[in-house]
């Protein structure tokens, strides 16, 4: 029996940025676009609707005087994830 | 990352590989010049000791010792700038917890050498060492290091007796062996391991 995918998370970009921050405390913006390749505005979009699902709190800070947006996985953002993985096992018979 | 990602949907083979190769592409990035700190303390430490050695045996004055304070004022601000300038932008559970371990290690020798400036009789030099080769052999047990784990083992079994058998002056050279074996080589590696990896 299958068991259904995430929507939010079946998205490559969105699914990239979660794979990221799963294995870090936190991670700037600056680090996920060099890290998944996006460019900054689709980054923007998809760390947003990440956010408005509560698996990503995004925190604006200052380094010096350079603007700063710093990213987290949420809890709810890991048990998401880890349900995820869990449904693709399902898929490929893991 | 190579490929530039976008917003498709993927199949299920496809979201597996993405995970493992983001994963691991974070990692090399995330342990690239990982051991630059501690090449700089270990080089900072070794040439403080080495001073201090030298200019203590020669004058026979242990205030020279009130130059460790001089490397925590050089070394502090070089490290700052050091992570400002190379930070990758991102920070893992293991950097704040061995942050938070050599901070620890920091905090209490300088109460340490506190209390011995205040003239409470204690073997400074054989305390050092021991939270030396813990907080070493710590290091290596989180970064899961073999050669880690053994530097700081041996820092402490070695230095421990060493330092009640040596001059006071000469016991400063304990110091300069321990940076050696317990930061500069394990940063050494850390750095070779992370650019072939």
């Amino acid at each position: 029996m299958f068991r259904e995918l995430n929507p939010l998370l079946h998205s490559e970009l969105r699914l990239a940025v979660m794979s990221v921050l799963i294995g870090v405390e936190e991670a700037d913006f600056t680090f996920l676009r060099e890290q998944t390749g996006a460019t900054a505005g689709n980054l923007s979009v998809q760390i947003d609707k990440l956010q408005k699902a509560g698996y990503v709190d995004v925190e604006k800070t200052f380094r010096g005087k350079m603007p700063r947006t710093v990213c987290r996985i949420t809890s709810e953002g890991v048990k998401a994830f880890e349900d995820y993985t869990e449904a693709l096992k399902s898929y490929l018979k893991l | 990352m190579e490929a530039k990602i976008e917003n498709r949907e993927l199949d299920p083979q496809q979201s597996l590989k993405l995970i493992t190769s983001i994963i691991n592409e974070s990692r090399k990035t995330l342990e690239k010049n990982a051991g630059t700190p501690m090449i700089l303390w270990g080089t900072l430490t070794l040439i403080t000791s080495l001073v201090i050695w030298w200019l203590w045996s020669g004058t026979g004055n242990p205030q020279w010792n009130l130059l460790w304070l001089a490397m925590g004022v050089v070394g502090y601000p070089m490290n700052y700038f050091w992570m400002r300038k190379h930070s990758v932008g991102a920070r893992t559970w293991l950097d704040s917890v061995l942050g938070y371990v050599w901070t620890l290690f920091g905090v209490f020798s300088i109460v340490l050498a506190v209390l011995c400036f205040l003239w409470v009789l204690m073997p400074m030099v054989a305390l050092v060492m021991l939270l030396l080769g813990f907080a070493t052999a710590l290091t290596g047990v989180l970064t899961k290091s073999w050669l880690i784990i053994c530097a700081g083992t041996v820092t402490a079994l070695v230095g421990v007796p060493l330092s009640f058998t040596l001059a006071p002056y000469d016991m400063i050279l304990l110091f300069a062996g321990a940076a050696l074996i317990t930061l500069i080589l394990p940063g050494v590696v850390m750095n070779v391991n992370s650019k072939r990896r």
